[in-house]
């Protein structure tokens, strides 16, 4: 299912479709793979399968448009923060000491409070 | 695992698209291509296979039911003078006794019943005997049409009493039934084939594709034990047969080009071989 989700992306960003064989170099998807998933949304109507290239059709650009296919982030709405924000949890009562590099220098900055 | 290249990535996807059994057989496949060191080997493999006949439950229950309706309403035998006899000689499990078991149940169903199953050809003299005059000698595949002769000739040397004799296959090559109707054999075969190569090539064409042939050939061991692989070339008797029971449980017959199921190589190798051949001595 996550490679499905891959290959209709890729084929939706795609202008003119995509080889299958680009799915292979891409994300070592074996042939055996590309054919079950060819078979799953050819009987669809969602993609055609012409001289090896994939393509989406008309119905299935207008199903992912409707984000039918989009993929569904796991977990809780802190599952999506980026690596930059994390760091270690603090303890109760923990002081807090940022470390001085990585605060932003427009911070450090003496504004005058009027 | 070793990379797939564009042009046979592409080859193999198409051959997927026909041939779906050979989707579960991914790596015996990529091995048989990797055997092939020239495109053009390879592009007759894939040739072969795209035209390969793997049956399965569902399209092997419509053959016996071609049989069972040339039994019935073509040749007209009656059940209770029938004997079905399948073409095994000696003691060893084979596929004319699978065949003659598995169309048991298809002609019954048909309300034919009364008829007897006979599970070697020694044994068939014993129930003309008894009545049982109509015969039809059963077996799974027709490739050269030596087997069915000898049998034949066996039947009418043993047994004294008058007998009538109709034989029936799952499968065979068509150039041998057509041979062996000439001869005046009636033969019933539900499956008929093409000869791999020399049916399908013409002129230039099918000198390099025997040429190609020959040259896998070269490349698997030439004996495994005391089975040699000279008696198999193109498959036993040149059958050039591209077809196998195994989706439904069946062995691979020895008329199939044995690329697809010699377990050696020239270096005396293992080959994880596409199809699977049960063949004493091996």
């Amino acid at each position: 299912m996550e490679y499905e989700n891959k290959i209709l992306k890729d084929l939706f960003e795609s202008i003119d479709g995509l080889y299958a064989y680009t799915f292979y170099s891409r994300y070592k998807i074996e042939p055996n793979e590309i054919i079950k998933f060819i078979t799953k949304y050819k009987e669809k109507g969602i993609v055609t399968f012409d001289d090896n290239k994939i393509n989406l059709s008309q119905e299935g650009r207008e199903i992912i448009l409707k984000q039918q296919f989009q993929p569904k982030t796991a977990g809780n709405k802190f599952a999506n923060i980026p690596k930059e924000f994390l760091a270690s949890k603090l303890k109760i009562n923990e002081p807090y000491l940022p470390n001085i590099n990585d605060v932003s220098a427009d911070i450090l900055v003496n504004k005058k409070v009027v | 695992m070793k990379k797939i290249k564009k042009e046979d990535y592409n080859k193999i996807t198409n051959l997927y698209i026909r041939q779906n059994w050979l989707m579960d057989k991914q790596d015996e496949l990529l091995e048989l291509v990797d055997f092939c060191d020239k495109k053009e080997s390879k592009d007759l493999i894939f040739s072969l296979l795209d035209r390969f006949s793997y049956l399965n439950n569902g399209s092997l229950l419509v053959l016996l039911d071609n049989i069972c309706d040339y039994i019935i309403n073509s040749a007209k035998f009656k059940a209770e003078t029938t004997q079905l006899l399948a073409m095994t000689y000696d003691d060893g499990a084979d596929s004319g006794q699978k065949v003659l078991d598995l169309i048991k149940m298809p002609l019954f169903q048909k309300e034919w019943k009364g008829f007897e199953t006979v599970n070697k050809i020694g044994k068939s003299g014993k129930y003309v005997k008894k009545g049982r005059t109509q015969i039809v000698l059963i077996d799974e595949f027709i490739g050269s049409g030596k087997t069915l002769r000898g049998r034949i000739a066996y039947l009418e040397k043993n047994i004294p009493d008058e007998f009538e004799i109709i034989t029936c296959f799952i499968a065979g090559t068509r150039e041998t039934v057509e041979k062996l109707e000439d001869e005046g054999i009636k033969v019933f075969c539900a499956l008929q084939l093409d000869k791999g190569i020399s049916e399908y090539y013409k002129a230039d064409e099918l000198n390099k594709a025997e040429d190609l042939m020959l040259d896998l050939e070269l490349k698997l061991a030439q004996w495994i034990n005391k089975k040699e692989l000279y008696q198999y070339s193109f498959g036993y008797g040149n059958a050039e047969a591209l077809y196998t029971m195994e989706g439904c449980n069946g062995n691979t017959p020895n008329s199939v080009f044995p690329i697809f199921w010699w377990l050696f190589d020239i270096k005396e190798k293992r080959r994880n071989t596409l199809l699977t051949r049960y063949e004493t001595g091996f």
